[in-house]
């Protein structure tokens, strides 16, 4: 019994943290913080070359309708043009002279990669056409267009995001890298007119017009034309 | 004379509706339009470590 409670005692002290601790004495005491900027390494800094980028001012066009007609299609459009009148050159403009700055040679990313522009609208509780995302290659002068169809089946506002990125695939066979050139907000409200969409509008307003000219204008023609018939004799009996 | 009166009324009131459902069904709908210049600084390769300086991490 007593060698049994010391086999078992023995076992509880081997099993410590205490025990394992004094087995590895180097571990004792917390542990050291580790940085970017180790001890005798030297610190990381920013390389004072430019970076590789497109030689091109580009535009940004985002159309959206604000406001859509329930049950009709609309489309969006996202197109990145060249701004013709945009300046490589940096300028800027001190006490109203112009100073320019010399240019930078700047590398030309078309040169060394393959780059595509990728674009995705996301906007929650609307239908639209394509989802998902929509690439197209970017080439040097050249504008890309992305165009989606959105038909709203109920009433009401929805806000999205029209995100394009931009893919950098090198042309050497390394890693590609992909960036975000913007994120668009925007808002479009569907609306009705007494509770009917566009083409129930549309349907009803062309019939509701035959309908109410047939009921309306024939008591109106026949009005007008006993007006003029009344005239005719009045005229004839004048001119004798 | 008075059904004459009462059918040209009821005509009327249905053409005007119809003539605005009409309308409101074709109106063009104006688009909103944005126009964001981007500059070439902005269409550069990300730098691959510029967010891994100053990090510093504990393990």
């Amino acid at each position: 019994m007593a060698v049994a409670a010391l086999f078992l005692l023995l076992v509880g002290v081997s099993c410590s943290p205490q025990a394992t601790l004094e087995a590895t004495p180097q571990q004792a005491g917390p542990l050291p913080l580790l940085t970017a900027t180790a001890q005798g390494a030297a610190p990381l800094k920013a390389t004072p070359e430019p970076q590789p980028a497109i030689p091109e001012q580009r535009l940004l066009t985002l159309e959206w309708p604000a406001r859509v007609r329930k049950g009709d299609a609309e489309i969006i459009r996202l197109s990145l043009e060249i701004d013709e009148s945009g300046q490589l050159t940096p300028t800027a403009w001190v006490d109203g002279n112009q100073v320019l700055v010399e240019p930078v040679q700047i590398p030309n990313l078309y040169e060394t990669h393959r780059i595509v522009a990728e674009s995705r609208l996301d906007i929650a509780g609307l239908d639209y056409t394509p989802m998902g995302e929509i690439s197209e290659a970017l080439l040097p002068g050249k504008p890309v267009t992305f165009l989606w169809s959105i038909r709203p089946e109920a009433v009401g506002k929805y806000r999205g995001t029209v995100w394009l990125h931009l893919r950098f695939i090198p042309l050497d066979g390394s890693a590609e890298t992909r960036s975000v050139l913007s994120a668009q907000l925007i808002e479009i409200e569907a609306v009705n007119f007494l509770g009917l969409g566009g083409n129930a509008a549309r349907l009803l307003g062309g019939v509701g017009t035959v309908l109410g000219s047939m009921l309306s204008l024939d008591s109106v023609l026949s009005w007008l034309w006993k007006l003029v018939r009344g005239r005719k004799p009045r005229a004839r009996q004048g001119k004798r | 004379m008075n059904r004459r009166k009462l059918r040209l009324v009821i005509g009327i009131v249905i053409l005007f509706i119809s003539l605005a459902l009409l309308v409101w069904g074709l109106w063009p709908m104006a688009p909103e339009v944005r126009i964001v210049p981007v500059s070439p600084t902005e269409m550069q390769l990300p730098l691959p470590g510029s967010f891994l300086l100053g990090w510093s991490g504990v393990i």
